[in-house]
């Protein structure tokens, strides 16, 4: 469910290969991204351009991801759909993230 | 995955398991979407799949593949009524009358909530709610105005 790509500056690129993030598989995608940091990657971008929808539990696991990796790293989401900014809105987490229209561009803003 | 019409009423019916909630969006984008301003309707979608979601997790602990959660959809003029029914059990009427989205400081990631968004989510997207339980069925309403974007 997820390819990541390692980037300039310690970035690392991942990307949802799956078209949502909800219940049936956010546990996983939780234990896969807590690997990833865990194992040293905490410049993380998650690419959600092939995702279609997230529900409570998706959003609950980005945000596991996000405390988890705190102060030490950071977490960027980029080419997110307009029915997932819909529910990062309605739920105020758009003032959480850092989102960025594209892969290029998320990269850039973390590497300034 | 089994799907009725009658005149101005459309109607599924899908397993009580989570991984059957894509079949369901499926079915919504293609039956209430272009119904929609597309933001009411990414809105109105979350808080169905949340609805289900709910049924299944708490409802059913989990899920029951020999149970059906229905779902219908009731276009009239500038508004949609959507009746979710299970057989599970009921939503603890406490929790419904107190459903918000959580509270939280966005600086504070540290305090970030993780759970807790479902509920929520279906109070914030739709105008109206109701709930019915009896019988051992469950009906959810929810009913939202298909107003453009603000």
């Amino acid at each position: 469910m997820l390819e990541w790509q390692d980037e300039q500056e310690g970035i690392t690129v991942v990307r949802l290969t799956e078209e949502s993030l909800t219940a049936s598989n956010a546990a996983s995608f939780r234990a896969r991204l807590s690997e990833l940091a865990e194992g040293g990657r905490t410049r993380l971008i998650l690419d959600l351009a092939n995702v279609r929808y997230v529900d409570s539990s998706g959003l609950g696991a980005l945000v596991s991801l996000l405390k988890r990796i705190g102060v030490k790293g950071e977490l960027a989401l980029c080419a997110v759909a307009p029915a997932v900014m819909s529910v990062l809105t309605l739920t105020r987490m758009d003032k959480v993230f850092s989102i960025y229209a594209d892969r290029g561009a998320a990269v850039e803003g973390l590497s300034e | 995955m089994i799907e009725r019409a009658t005149r101005s009423d459309l109607r599924i019916a899908i397993p009580a398991e989570h991984h059957h909630v894509p079949a369901l969006v499926a079915w919504l984008d293609r039956e209430l979407a272009p119904h929609c301003p597309q933001w009411r309707y990414f809105q109105v979608r979350a808080a169905i799949v949340e609805a289900v979601n709910n049924v299944v997790s708490h409802g059913l602990d989990g899920g029951a593949p020999d149970q059906q959660i229905e779902l219908g959809l009731r276009i009239a003029g500038r508004s949609v009524a959507i009746d979710l029914e299970d057989r599970g059990r009921p939503i603890p009427s406490d929790k419904l009358d107190s459903a918000r989205l959580p509270d939280f400081d966005p600086d504070h990631i540290d305090h970030l909530p993780e759970s807790g968004f479902g509920l929520g989510i279906i109070a914030a997207a739709v105008d109206r709610l109701t709930y019915r339980s009896g019988s051992g069925r469950n009906c959810l309403t929810l009913t939202v105005a298909l107003e453009d974007a603000p």
